[in-house]
């Protein structure tokens, strides 16, 4: 490879955003997200000969995916093959996935299993990136989690959340990925205009007109669209919420801040009098009645 | 077999001196079978012994050699008559000159004369005779133009002769050049006018001013010289004699200069060098600590975040590379300054060193600095529209590689102690902040900053007001103490629990104090006489009342012990009223400020070892 394939550019950063984990919609590719779905099966998939014979007998399908964010440029751009270590249960637990499903246009991984696992990403990038690979982890989910502690309350929270999910259970993150001073060659896919043109052909083959090359002007990379489908991840809605709890709870932060300090304040009043050899009266009492018991 | 003739010759008799001696050197010419070479010395000859010399010996004498000319006959010199142009006519040189060979040979020596004088050709060295054209002038053009108030009439005439007879010479002019005025006229004004001593410059000035006056009458004004006239023109004109004396004694001082005063004088050169190299060194050098500062500077409000730990870690790391690469660069520069400190004084490195010198001088502060910092522009530049629709950002430093957002996020919950780690992650827990964050765009990225850093400074703020309860409680169970004497008489059954009650609860302040102290180091013996002394803390008040001296001796020794640092002063006060107490002090005295559990168990024994005395 040439001197100037491998020249960076320097002082620039290129960030992309991708999911991890499954996906139950198909009508939109996801921004680079890492995740996963999974389903339960079917008695029919059950009686599969390939399921059948296994042992124990998994009760969930599951697809683990690196995708772009709907809307997103491709990951291909940059993203070479991405392999999934699977628990060391199953047969070949490193599996490979080389090309994307021009659907989604996200590498994909489909099995079935009996119990979830943490699952080992490894994205392999483009020669021209010159970059080693990455490692990143997802915690396969097979049922939506719920945190209540009352095994019925938590049955019926479960049962809504399947049914809010169309049968599927979708765990995945946004994942940003920043490419620090990138190869030439690198920063030109990164920075042209075809890097939308899989979404073209998806439209294409779907007999749907969402697409033309001209929105490739409008598009920006890395802002989460205002207009997403409702639920998803890479959304505004989604960043602002999240945004706002996070100062919500910085709020709350300063609260006990301030409550903190005005104890503070007192402790240290109390502790001069104290010294001083004041007489107890009442307020000193309640602020001695109120230290805390002791650390265990 | 030796003859008669030896044994003579050995015998020393001279018997056969009439005999013709063979000479040793006929004997060696003619050796057996063998070719003497020659032109060759014997000795050298020798070395070769039986092998082929390495080069091939010719005999000189026996190469071709062209047959002797023997028709040569010398061609015939006769003893010429001569007129030299340059000596006063008439004044006839001979000298010896090749017969010309068309000349019939007449060689009559009556006829010489007439011959030589027909024949005489030009004198062959009479080319050579020039006579240098001197300004003329008139006594009118004299009177007129030439006037002088040093220079009188006749002496310039003089000079004129003078210079023109030596042709111009400078040199012999001054050399020749007498003058005495001719006593002629009136005797009195020799006598009165003393004859000058001429420098040579005087005469040049005075030559070249009569010589350049001269020249603009003849032309006619200076507007009608051609070229060539009006460059010597100027040149005349611009003869200045202070500054050819000057020039002069300092040509003659530098020619005069002692071998010491040289050497000093290099010395002193290859000093000043050195200086100046060292000052370009010193000047890159300070630039660079001003870079380094104004990057550091540049930095914190660039990111618009707080100078965390990982900030600094980065611009430490960018300083030492910076620093490798500057050792680096001295070693070179070494090399080029001993190159320049050679006694040859301005080696060719010298020139681009000194150069570049000045040029960190002029560009100090400049808009150039950013050039001479080597800090290449990027090269791809995209407009601020197309750097945020490809989420391009900008940075003055970058280490290149992958990084991952949620990485970020993660690192931001991470704090230097693995204990303050914790904290935070259970503050952030009970905010409500799930652990991994499923959008890492900037804005969430910024948002969560401002979160850890309010977190953070809550812990502190809490870490403060746990001290602050700790000596609150410290405060109040001396106060309690001093409340007793209020209330005597208190159960006698009940002063053994109570003595406990207070010991433990000493202990328990103890273990207090010391995770203050040491928050980090938890300790297994710790908890449990924590909660050995948490059971019984509830009972302290009510039986505090019930407590004897006794009893606030233990105790004011476990407090004495248990006081931290700050607090010693009280310890101070509670304890000179009591001299029982003195004892645990000294103890807390040698042991030192450290504390550990094994103090503190100590610290119970010694406290149940005075319950048993008493």
């Amino acid at each position: 490879m040439s001197n100037k394939a491998n020249k960076r550019v320097k002082g620039k950063k290129i960030s992309r955003d991708f999911s991890r984990a499954p996906t139950p919609s198909y009508n939109n590719a996801i921004h680079h997200l890492i995740g996963s779905e999974a389903w339960k099966l079917t008695d029919e998939e059950l009686k599969a000969p390939n399921i059948r014979n296994r042992d124990p007998l998994p009760h969930a399908g599951w697809r683990v995916y690196v995708r772009p964010v709907p809307g997103g440029p491709s990951l291909t751009d940059w993203l070479k093959r991405v392999t999934f270590t699977l628990h060391e249960t199953f047969a070949n637990p490193v599996r490979s996935v080389e090309s994307v499903n021009p659907v989604t246009g996200g590498f994909e991984l489909q099995e079935t299993a009996y119990g979830g696992f943490q699952i080992i990403v490894k994205v392999y990038f483009q020669q021209y990136a010159t970059e080693k690979q990455q490692q990143r982890q997802h915690y396969l989910l097979l049922e939506p989690y719920v945190g209540d502690a009352d095994p019925e309350r938590a049955l019926h929270e479960r049962e809504r959340l399947w049914k809010a999910g169309g049968g599927i259970c979708r765990s995945e993150t946004v994942e940003v990925i920043e490419f620090n001073e990138p190869t030439e060659l690198l920063f030109d896919a990164l920075t042209s205009n075809t890097q939308w043109d899989y979404l073209q052909a998806k439209s294409k083959g779907k007999g749907r007109a969402g697409y033309s090359v001209a929105d490739n002007e409008d598009r920006i990379v890395g802002e989460p669209p205002a207009n997403a489908e409702p639920g998803s991840l890479w959304s505004k809605e989604h960043e602002d919420a999240l945004v706002e709890t996070l100062r919500k709870m910085g709020d709350q932060c300063d609260e006990q801040l301030k409550k903190t300090l005005e104890r503070s304040l007192e402790l240290n009043q109390a502790n001069g009098q104290m010294k001083e050899g004041a007489a107890i009266d009442e307020k000193l009492l309640a602020l001695y009645e109120s230290l805390p018991p002791k650390k265990k | 077999m030796a003859s008669a003739k030896d044994v003579k010759d050995m015998l020393g008799l001279s018997g056969g001196e009439g005999v013709p001696k063979q000479t040793p050197v006929t004997r060696l010419v003619k050796p057996p079978g063998q070719k003497r070479l020659t032109g060759i010395s014997r000795e050298i000859l020798a070395l070769h012994g039986d092998r082929a010399p390495p080069v091939s010996i010719v005999d000189s004498t026996k190469t071709f050699r062209g047959k002797i000319n023997k028709r040569f006959k010398p061609a015939k010199w006769e003893n010429q008559v001569f007129t030299n142009p340059a000596h006063p006519a008439g004044l006839q040189l001979r000298h010896w000159r090749k017969q010309k060979p068309t000349k019939p040979v007449n060689v009559d020596a009556t006829d010489t004369e007439t011959a030589e004088t027909q024949s005489q050709p030009e004198y062959d060295f009479a080319k050579y005779n020039i006579n240098i054209t001197v300004p003329t002038y008139t006594d009118e053009q004299y009177n007129k133009h030439l006037k002088s108030n040093d220079w009188s009439r006749e002496e310039t005439d003089y000079l004129i002769e003078t210079v023109k007879e030596w042709h111009q010479n400078w040199a012999i002019v001054i050399d020749r050049y007498k003058y005495r005025p001719s006593s002629t006229k009136d005797s009195v004004a020799i006598s009165t006018v003393l004859v000058k001593e001429r420098t040579l410059e005087s005469l040049k000035a005075r030559y070249y001013e009569i010589w350049s006056k001269t020249m603009a009458l003849e032309s006619g004004g200076v507007q009608n010289m051609n070229e060539t006239e009006f460059h010597l023109h100027e040149t005349l004109t611009r003869y200045n004699p202070q500054n050819e004396t000057i020039r002069k004694n300092l040509a003659w001082q530098l020619n005069n200069r002692t071998s010491e005063e040289i050497r000093e004088e290099e010395y002193l050169l290859s000093e000043l060098q050195r200086i100046m190299i060292s000052a370009g060194k010193f000047e890159a050098e300070r630039a660079e600590v001003r870079q380094r500062l104004e990057y550091a500077q540049a930095q914190g409000p660039n990111n618009g975040q707080t100078l965390n730990f990982s900030t600094l870690n980065q611009l430490y790391n960018s300083l030492a590379a910076q620093d490798r690469s500057r050792k680096a660069r001295h070693r070179l520069s070494l090399n080029n300054s001993d190159l320049i400190q050679s006694p040859s004084g301005i080696g060719p490195n010298g020139t681009p060193v000194s150069a570049h010198h000045r040029d960190s001088l002029g560009s100090a502060g400049g808009p150039n600095r950013k050039s001479s910092m080597a800090a290449p522009q990027p090269v791809r530049q995209l407009s601020a529209k197309l750097e945020k629709k490809f989420a391009v950002t900008t940075f003055d430093r970058l280490n290149s590689g992958i990084t991952f957002r949620s990485d970020k996020l993660l690192k931001l919950r991470q704090a230097k102690s693995q204990i303050q780690t914790q904290k935070i992650a259970a503050a952030l827990a009970e905010l409500g902040v799930p652990d991994t964050i499923s959008l890492p765009t900037q804005r969430v990225l910024d948002a969560f900053d401002g979160l850890v850093a309010k977190v953070t400074k809550l812990l502190d703020a809490r870490k403060v007001v746990e001290k602050e309860e700790a000596e609150f409680r410290v405060q109040a169970a001396m106060r309690d103490e001093l409340k007793k004497p209020d209330e005597t008489g208190g159960d006698g059954e009940n002063k053994d629990e109570a003595e406990d009650t207070t010991m433990n609860g000493g202990e328990d302040e103890e273990q207090e104090g010391e995770e203050e102290e040491e928050e980090e180091d938890k300790d297994a013996e710790g908890d449990d006489d924590d909660a050995e002394g948490e059971e019984e803390e509830e009972d302290e008040d009510e039986n505090e009342n019930e407590d004897e001296d006794e009893n606030e001796n233990e105790d004011g020794s476990a407090e004495g012990e248990e006081e931290l640092e700050p607090e010693a002063m009280d310890v101070d006060e509670v304890t000179s009223g009591r001299p029982s107490s003195s004892r645990s002090v000294a103890n807390s005295a040698t042991r030192g400020h450290k504390r550990s559990a094994s103090v503190l168990s100590e610290g119970s024994n010694v406290s149940k070892r005075s319950r048993r005395v008493k």
